[in-house]
């Protein structure tokens, strides 16, 4: 309990600076809000009156203040390319990003562990040397690559789908989950050979340990060793890992959502940065780090849950 | 085991060596000039006059490639060795003072990597502004949280150790110790990082410069020249799958080396 409470201070604390860290470095960008909103051409007293509007002649920790308890009340502003609230426009490209998040996520568990394992059973031998070379392969291929193969090979050649023409999940669910399972395949190859060999290392260094030779004297066999002894135990770096991986998985979707035109919160920040929304680009950064502060801490209580004896640092 | 660690270095250091070759023959000579369009040969395929073939404004695919070898290991030998000088600079300072100094430098380095990688760069992109430059502040960034962490750890292990106690005696500075005692044991553990980081930069770059955020045209990069080809992938599926590749070696030949010499430490 005691490590729960500690954690989640040191949870506060890293939201805290997030958010800080954020603010100031939007806020040192050149360029005036007011006048982007209003032209060159507006008058003094209509400029006067935005500013005080928008509160920019507030001090800076007053101005902090102000605009995180917008965010937290999910009320950020409006967007300058698009006129709208800027939360409408997440709320509307999040469920593309969530459900590509999902299918790659489920992709990596479902090929790293049965890999990982055979990988590890299998040291040295020529399965562990083919896996090996195919994740180094993996690792060095840069997604939006795999991407563009995937359209030319399953778009063009194939004709499995057809590049460029997204189905929204509204009108079609099946459609959009089929129009998704390229992308997420592009974002899942680099990752599965990330976890292939963190799997692999970790299921390794577990199998010398005494327990091991416990179990294998008792009368198991291989198999029953790797799956009820060895892979509990390495269940924890497999958490750490999992947390990682969906990490990397927001990242990898930010370009993938790119190269297939899916619309996404990464095409939505991309565009935005294209135009300068500065709202719409602030706002992102920080739901997405908050996302990434509060998987950390799932992943750290959660590790703690199943093995007690994990303590702070 | 040996012979296969030397194997990955070896073929690591071929594969690098190759492309830097090419990259700095490129400043002597190119079969075309990478920028000159020529529309009556667009989409050219492979032959004799063209290596590579020609991309949608009839430009040299091979004398591309090559140059834009040059800005993107410019842009990588750049970000890592600037993210290691700030990371030798910050970790040593937290690792060998401790305390205050420590809490303060790695909390704002927990922050930093609350970001995806990424979505860092695209900020400092953003804040920066567009300019010539901005590719390398922005993903040096990306580097500085993980080599303070690595130097950290690192000096926090030698920190107790007799040399270290006896140069504290004679009255060496703290700076003196952190850089002439400690920072030379750290040597080769920071080596395994800076080539597996160059892989990282790379790929981060090509991706930065796919999304039109990293070098600009007209100057060649892997990942425009990707995302350029990518409209008339129906036509010639040539000139994207050449600067992928070129990226995948590039990238593959520093992991080799990376692993080479990872498990040679160990």
């Amino acid at each position: 309990m005691k490590y729960i409470l500690r954690r989640f201070v040191t949870l506060l604390l890293t939201l805290f600076l997030v958010s800080v860290l954020t603010f100031i470095a939007f806020d040192i960008i050149p360029g005036d809000p007011v006048e982007l909103i209003l032209g060159t051409q507006a008058s003094p007293e209509r400029i006067t009156a935005l500013r005080t509007q928008l509160g920019l002649n507030e001090s800076l920790p007053v101005r902090y203040f102000d605009w995180l308890s917008g965010l937290l009340k999910f009320n950020a502003g409006n967007s300058i390319q698009y006129s709208r609230p800027v939360n409408s426009l997440i709320s509307n490209s999040f469920p593309v990003t969530a459900w590509l998040t999902f299918i790659s996520f489920s992709l990596i568990v479902l090929f790293s562990i049965p890999l990982g394992i055979f990988a590890a059973k299998w040291k040295n031998k020529l399965i562990d040397k083919i896996i090996s070379t195919v994740t180094m392969f993996s690792v060095s291929v840069p997604n939006f690559f795999l991407g563009v193969i995937f359209i030319w090979l399953f778009g063009i050649v194939f004709k499995l789908f057809s590049p460029g023409r997204y189905v929204d999940y509204h009108e079609n669910f099946i459609g959009f989950l089929n129009y998704l399972i390229f992308p997420a395949l592009a974002i899942a190859i680099p990752n599965i050979g990330i976890s292939v060999k963190f799997l692999r290392t970790s299921l390794i260094g577990q199998m010398n340990a005494d327990y091991v030779r416990t179990a294998y004297s008792k009368g198991n066999g291989d198999i029953a060793v790797l799956c009820r002894h060895v892979f509990r135990n390495a269940l924890a770096p497999l958490m750490t890992l999992f947390g990682m991986i969906i990490v990397e998985i927001l990242s990898g979707s930010i370009v993938i959502e790119q190269v297939f035109a899916l619309p996404g919160i990464g095409r939505l920040l991309i565009s935005s940065i294209t135009f300068r929304d500065l709202p719409v680009i602030e706002s992102l950064a920080i739901y997405i780090a908050f996302i990434v502060v509060f998987i950390n801490f799932a992943v750290d209580i959660a590790l703690q849950l199943i093995d007690p004896r994990i303590k702070i640092k | 085991m040996n012979k296969k660690n030397d194997f990955d270095m070896k073929l690591g250091f071929f594969i690098i060596g190759i492309v830097i070759s090419l990259a700095v023959s490129s400043f002597f000579y190119t079969p075309y000039d990478p920028y000159t369009m020529d529309i009556s040969h667009r989409f050219n395929g492979v032959s004799i006059k063209h290596l590579l073939g020609t991309d949608n404004f009839g430009r040299d695919i091979f004398s591309r490639v090559i140059t834009g070898a040059r800005f993107t290991l410019f842009v990588a030998i750049c970000t890592v060795s600037s993210g290691t000088l700030f990371g030798i600079i910050l970790g040593l300072t937290a690792g060998y003072l401790g305390g205050v100094a420590d809490e303060i430098i790695m909390r704002i380095i927990d922050a930093i990597n609350s970001f995806p990688a990424i979505l860092l760069a695209l900020v400092m992109v953003t804040v920066l502004n567009q300019g010539k430059y901005t590719i390398i502040v922005a993903l040096c960034i990306l580097f500085v949280p993980s080599f303070t962490r690595i130097v950290r750890s690192g000096t926090l292990q030698y920190k107790n150790n007799e040399f270290v106690k006896l140069a504290q005696v004679i009255g060496a500075s703290p700076l003196r110790i952190m850089f002439v005692h400690i920072l030379p044991n750290l040597y080769p553990t920071l080596l395994s990082a800076i080539v597996v980081g160059l892989s990282n930069a790379i790929l981060a770059e090509s991706g930065m410069s796919y999304l039109g955020l990293g070098i600009q045209p007209p100057i060649p990069s892997w990942g425009r020249m990707l995302y350029e080809a990518q409209t008339h992938l129906f036509h010639s599926p040539l000139s994207a799958f050449v600067p992928g590749m070129f990226i995948i070696i590039t990238v593959l030949g520093f992991n080799f080396l990376g692993e080479g010499i990872r498990k040679r430490l160990n």
